[in-house]
Parts: structure tokens; sequence; C-alpha cells
């Protein structure tokens, strides 16, 4: 029984973790810049760093970044690990009229029209996934009481099925 | 009377398992409840520095015979025997809480051994970033899988079923998804699946959803050498056919990659081959060699709509050069369409300073081939503590060039 308090208290432990990490979660570039500009797609990191995987120092052309992201931060004045102020800054690339491939097109409007600014092009990369969809949820920035009644009936099972054993042996 | 006539441990196999997997299914109802309601993004455990207790046939422990995610019996038995950290006398056996769920499925359960066999396991890990500079903090879930293999006779099945969420755009968890969120909703996710067939005890071909066979398998699939050659455990697994053997002192998996069918469209999936096969010199040194090569009519990485073709080829080398220090290494060079030529590498000290704490020092270099980008170094420092059985944590240090120092720091069950 006491082995089983211990790892019922870490799992108890890993879920109250796993919950204060979901309210700690923050919006992404991609997230806004797609609700910013009604896009049809989250472009990707691609559109400003030198990767997927984004980071400091990958945005500016000498970095092996791209002309847009140069852009957002130059003219933009966008700064790292700040999303709140993309709106801002896509204000005054489109007042400068910033067109980074110099198609013709501004970058804004590119994005808008689901074109990489950089190079034209689609700007919606691959979609992932077999086929069925789950409904979409907001993430909440309390406990979900769903979550917490899932953890409780682990909890209950296992002391049920426990009490079980111990009155079979 | 049936109790004396018939013992339980004298039930077939089959019997027995049944009804034991009939009285638990109200826990895997509620587990499946938590499942679907908790949120996540990434990886499990892969010990390769095991070769210091000169286990470094990674098929004695794990169903995957490169390593990672399910356990056999003697996997569970060997991590409460030499991973988990002991508590006062030593105790004679195998305790009970080595088994699947804490020993609710006792390890010597016919269930989870023999000839024909039902594996199963899971994985919960919750990861906090910070970043001392910026003060920057976020946490969250990154694993939440539940995995298994049935094996019945020489046929085998086997897969990981679990739920993430991942930022819009992020490069991760994506290509494993089941369900199509694009954006930031939940979704429902598959590393691997797969069917399998035991030619010999030595031969197992399997066709799925696989993890990559190339370099080291390692838990830290944030590595440079493992995002760079795009053969982590994360969510870099493709479809495809694979062959692996284990004859002596070789051993190895060859894989023909028929592209990822979770990534859509089809100009993105990328096919080609992977493999590694690895000499053992000693039970304790063992040396490698890895080859990758891909094509695809798109690079999803960079959302370029051109052919792209990329490759790794390489040499790794795990040691154990005393029962505590074991090194681990890789050094591949890399090529890609667009890109010049580019390398990639790691070497890693674990230290095991008793047992079931470990401390660990990685450096590592990365060139990508990108024009503008040079070469780049970095530094892991790390404390692992194995604390109770299934229980683990971890803190990791890292520097990089062009990036800012971050403290990761890791709660891990395993089920």
């Amino acid at each position: 029984m006491r082995a089983l308090s211990s790892w019922l208290g870490a799992m108890s432990g890993l879920l109250a973790l796993t919950f204060t990490s979901l309210a700690a979660a923050s919006a992404s570039y991609p997230g806004a810049l797609q609700e910013a500009l009604g896009m049809s797609c989250p472009p990707p990191c691609t559109i400003c760093h030198a990767d997927q995987n984004g980071g400091l120092g990958t945005v500016y052309v000498e970095d092996g970044g791209r002309a847009f992201g140069e852009a957002m931060m130059e003219i933009g004045l966008l700064e790292a690990k700040k999303p709140g102020m993309l709106r801002e800054a896509l204000d005054r690339l489109e007042q400068a009229g910033v067109d980074s491939d110099g198609d013709g097109v501004t970058d804004v409007a590119a994005l808008r029209e689901g074109l990489d600014p950089n190079a034209g092009g689609s700007v919606c990369g691959p979609t992932y996934g077999c086929g069925a969809t789950v409904a979409p949820r907001r993430p909440s920035s309390s406990p979900d009481a769903l979550a917490l009644g899932a953890a409780a009936c682990v909890a209950l099972t296992l002391l049920r099925l426990r009490k079980r054993r111990a009155r079979v042996t | 009377m049936d109790c004396v006539a018939r013992s339980p441990r004298a039930r077939s196999f089959n019997e027995r398992p049944r009804a034991r997997l009939r009285a638990l299914w109200p826990l895997f109802a509620a587990l499946g409840s938590a499942l679907f309601v908790l949120v996540s993004a990434a990886d499990a455990q892969a010990y390769s520095w095991m070769i210091r207790h000169g286990q470094g046939n990674c098929s004695n422990c794990h169903a995957d015979p490169s390593g990672g995610e399910t356990l056999t019996l003697r996997g569970r038995m060997e991590s409460a025997r030499l991973l988990d950290m002991q508590y006062g006398e030593p105790k004679e056996g195998t305790p009970r809480s080595a088994g699947f769920l804490w020993g609710l499925i006792a390890p010597d359960d016919p269930v989870l051994g023999g000839g024909s066999r039902l594996l199963l396991g899971g994985s919960l890990r919750v990861l906090s970033v910070t970043e001392p500079a910026t003060r920057d903090f976020s946490a969250f879930p990154m694993q939440l899988d539940a995995y298994g293999e049935l094996k019945v006779g020489a046929l085998r099945a086997g897969g990981s079923l679990g739920v993430a969420r991942a930022k819009a755009g992020s490069p991760h968890i994506r290509a494993a998804q089941v369900t199509t969120n694009q954006g930031e909703e939940m979704n429902l996710i598959s590393r691997t699946h797969y069917l399998g067939y035991d030619v010999s005890p030595g031969v197992l071909i399997r066709a799925g959803r696989l993890n990559l066979p190339f370099g080291v398998r390692v838990p830290e699939h944030v590595l440079w050498t493992r995002e760079a050659t795009q053969t982590d455990r994360e969510s870099d697994q493709q479809h495809g056919l694979a062959v692996a053997f284990t004859t002596g002192a070789l051993r190895g998996e060859l894989m023909a990659i028929a592209g990822n069918y979770q990534v859509n469209p089809d100009d993105f999936r990328e096919r080609g081959y992977s493999g590694f096969a690895e000499y053992f010199a000693t039970p304790k040194l063992a040396l490698g060699v890895s080859s990758l090569v891909t094509h695809a009519k798109a690079d999803r990485l960079t959302n370029v709509a051109e052919e792209t073709t990329r490759g790794a080829h390489g040499v790794f080398a795990r040691a154990g050069v005393t029962r505590e220090l074991v090194l681990l290494a890789e050094l591949d060079l890399l090529h890609r369409s667009r890109r010049d030529l580019g390398y990639t590498g790691f070497i890693q000290a674990d230290y095991e300073l008793i047992q079931g704490l470990h401390l660990g020092a990685t450096g590592e270099l990365l060139s990508s081939g990108d024009e503008g980008r040079d070469a780049s170094l970095g530094g892991w420092l790390s404390v692992i503590w194995h604390f109770l059985p299934h229980l683990d944590m971890r803190v990791d240090g890292l520097l990089r060039q062009g990036a800012e120092a971050q403290i990761l720091t890791q709660l891990h069950a395993y089920l």
C-alpha cells in the first residue's frame, strides 16, 4: 500500500505539473501571423528563419535567414519572443510597402494571398494526419475538470484493483 | 475446489491473460480518458549507455531490435536491477513493481513473456525550459504515449498511440499526427505502428511506421546530430520495410523508406533507405557505420517545391570504459540539395555516480551546409536520477553557439 501511495503521489505531481504547464504555454509566431492576416494555414518558420527550429541568430539573411524575417526585425521593429508585437510590425511593413522578393506584391499582401513573401509560391507547407479530425479545443488557463476527473478515475480504479487483489491473496 | 485442483499458475496461457485483461478494462478506459484530455509533444527511453553492463544488444530489452520504447520482460527486470536507485539492503529477485503499471501485471506474469507475449508500456514526460538570460520559462507535457507489442508465434504487431499538441508551424510532432488538426489543437499521434515476422531468432522483418535505423539511439531528440540527420524518435519515423539482424558480434538494421504517409501531399514524402551496422569488438566496445539517402519532390522542412535529395553517412561508437563511465560518439557527413556539404557529431560521457544517479557531459557540433551559416558548437551538462521504479528526472544545461543558454528539467514516468 505504501508503494502504491508513493507512485500515486508521484503521478499526481506529474499531472499537477502538466496542468500548470498548459497554462504556461504561449502563442507562437506562425499562429499569431495566421490569425493577424487571416491566412488559411500557419506559415512555416522558414518564412523568417533559416530552418524550422527557428531560434535566435537565424533570421538575418547573413545568418542564413530570410529577407522577410529581416524586414520584420529591421523595419517592423519586431523583437524576439514577443509575438504580441506582430500586428504592429506588420502594419509598419505594410506602410513601408516592403516587397522582399521584388515581384511587385508587397510582403503583407503576399501573405494575405497565401504566398511566400520571399520567393512567391504557396506559403502553406504540407498538411499532417491521416484523415480524422478532433474538434478544436481552446487552451484553458485553469485545470480541466474532465482531466482531473480522469486522473481521479485512474487512482480509484487502481485502489479498487489493489483491494481486490489483497482480498484474493 | 477449483483453486486446489488448478492453481492460477497452472492455468493455460491463453485463459489467464485474457481474464487479467478483462479485469483491467476499467483501468485502460480511465487511462484512455486521461490520454485524451491531456496534451503533449516527444520521445522515450533508449539508453545506449547500457553497454556498461555488457548489454549492447538492444533487442534483449526492447521490442524494437534497435532499441527504444516498449520493454521486454528482460528489459523490465534489468531496469529494476540496473537502472533504478536502490534503497536499503539489496533484495533477491525482481520486485513486483518492475511489471506493467508498477506491478499491476507482475513482471513474471506469462502475459509479459514466453513464446507468445503481450508487451505493454507507456510514457509520460513533462518538460520545462528556462532561459536564464531572458528569464523565459515554459513548461509543457512533452510525451503522453501508450505503446505495446503483441507477439503470437513468429508474428508481431505493435506500435504507439498518444496525444499531443504542437504550436502552429512547429516542426515537432506534426509528422506523427493521426488526426488532421493543423493548428494548436490537440491531435492523436502514432509514432510507430507495424507488423513483423521473426524469420529466425536473429532476424526480424517489420513493415509499417518505424524508427529510422541510424547512428546512436539516444533519448535526447533535440541533439543536433538527431535533428540534422532527421533520425530522432520524436516524429522522424517513416513508413517502410525493415530487416533487423543480430548475429554474434554483429547487429544492424536496414530499412527501405516508402515515405511518411502521415504527411500530405505525396510530394513531401521522402523515399530511400536508412541503415546501420554495429560490430562488438568486445562486449563493452561497439563500432558502427550508418547511411541514409532519401529523395522527395519537395522539401518538407524548408517548404521549397523543388526535388530534394538528402543524405547522411557516418560512424559511431559506444564504449564502456569502466563500470561507471560510458562514452558515446557519432560523426556524420550531411548532404542536401541546394546546400553545401555539412557535418554533425557528438560525444557524450555518462558517469554513473551511484546506481540510479548519472552525470552526463555532451559536446556537439553542426555545420548544416546552409549558405551563410558557420559551424556551431554546443555543450550539455546533465544530471539524470532514476529515483523510484518507473520514475526518473533529469536536468540538462545547454550552451550552444547562436542560442541563449537553456536549462531543461524533465520528469518522466514510464508504465
